[in-house]
């Protein structure tokens, strides 16, 4: 093995336990320094790539998700089948490149919205002043507190949130969709559940999960509640 | 039946080993925090739901990387957003860093964000994953010499990165 190769393996298999290429690592003084620079270099690739991570409550939300599907036999082949339906459905609508709010909300509603009811229903922590900072707003207390659960997630120009927000009849989903202004009051229906548009700063929201009196007074808590941070301050 | 054949367990076992390094690669696979997050969960629901069709313990990490990268493709990949958040994941480890270490590290982390998917996942597959690069090039679907290729180009454009902005530091020998 030349120098010329030896420096390929090097950049393509550093840690490679082939005899040759440890053999070429002795051929000379060279070859013993690219060596010794590459470990260096793998110490600083591996420090940045393998990141701390909170490993407890990444397994927690791993083990909670995994046992509340946990159920009789026929049930999970159920959710199974209905699992399957779901990705066809996400991707009939990718393959069709939709970009329709309607479409968008259903998608994003089938594949998630069950999952963060989850999150919100086993107290997972989240961060609602972080999440809502991103897009330049903050809850009011009245709001704030009753806010479950709340994440980053895609929206239809980049980033929206996706909260769960507790009212006197349950938990409720709540998009924050940023750039989207849709008409005040549209309804847009859900596999069976209405979504309801609300005007809010800098984009809409969409309550998901209700209906009635109550769905009317959290499109006014939303308005009232959810402010530009500037105001706030 | 003994206790670590239970289903239960053996799911238990494998998100114990796996979850922390596929949460790693998903961000770097989508350069999201909360993508990552919700990718992770849902490889694992998924690998919870599928669990009988693991019939080889040995290859439980491919399988589980086979999952996420299908969810990913499936889900987000038309949605997902740029690179903007790895930052805000992983600077809060770099307090004990000097500030010449950490340079090259936030250095490193650009070049990251920036290298062609190509590039980022098959190097993020062995140094996150520790995979051969014959177990790269059968994930990706491609030859090991193109895998090699790849992974090497990869490093490449890193060192640039970091010799571009002048950070050689200790590395000067590399180039």
């Amino acid at each position: 093995m030349n120098f010329s190769e030896f420096r390929n393996r090097l950049g393509a298999d550093p840690g490679s336990q082939d005899p040759e290429f440890l053999a070429a690592r002795q051929a000379g003084p060279e070859f013993e320094a690219a060596a010794r620079g590459a470990e260096v270099f793998e110490r600083k690739l591996e420090g940045m790539a393998r990141f701390p991570v909170d490993a407890d409550a990444l397994l927690a939300e791993v083990l909670h998700t995994s046992r509340r599907a946990a159920g009789p036999r026929w049930l999970a082949m159920a959710a199974g089948v209905a699992v399957v339906a779901g990705i066809t459905a996400i991707l009939l609508f990718q393959a069709r490149l939709p970009d329709t709010l309607p479409e968008y909300l259903a998608a994003h509603y089938r594949h998630d919205g069950q999952m963060v009811l989850e999150r919100a229903t086993a107290g997972a922590a989240s961060d609602v002043r972080a999440v809502l900072g991103q897009f330049e707003l903050t809850a009011a207390p009245a709001l704030a507190e009753r806010i479950a659960y709340i994440k980053l997630c895609p929206s239809l120009h980049g980033e929206g949130a996706h909260m769960v927000v507790q009212t006197t009849e349950g938990l409720v989903t709540v998009f924050f969709l940023p750039g989207v202004h849709a008409r005040q009051g549209l309804v847009v229906p859900i596999d069976g559940q209405r979504a309801v548009l609300v005007d809010l700063p800098g984009g809409s929201g969409v309550i998901i999960g209700t209906s009635g009196q109550q769905e009317a007074q959290l499109a006014v808590l939303l308005q009232e509640a959810l402010v530009p941070v500037s105001v706030d301050a | 039946m003994g206790v670590k054949d239970k289903p239960r367990d053996r799911f238990e076992a494998l998100a114990n080993r796996y979850a922390t390094d596929l949460y790693r690669y998903a961000v770097w696979l989508c350069g999201n925090e909360a993508l990552a997050r919700d990718l992770v969960q849902e490889t694992f629901l998924r690998a919870w739901r599928a669990l009988d069709s693991l019939k080889d313990q040995a290859a439980a990490k491919s399988w589980l990387i086979t999952i996420l990268r299908r969810e990913y493709a499936r889900t987000f990949e038309r949605k997902v957003p740029p690179l903007v958040d790895v930052d805000a994941i992983v600077v809060s480890e770099e307090a004990e860093l000097q500030p010449e270490e950490r340079l090259e590290r936030e250095l490193l982390r650009e070049g990251m964000c920036s290298l062609p998917a190509r590039y980022r996942e098959p190097l993020m597959l062995q140094v996150v994953m520790g995979y051969s690069c014959e177990e790269i090039a059968l994930e990706l679907g491609i030859t090991r010499s193109a895998v090699m290729t790849q992974l090497f180009r990869a490093r490449e454009q890193l060192k640039a990165k970091l010799q571009a902005d002048g950070v050689t530091g200790k590395l000067h020998e590399l180039f």
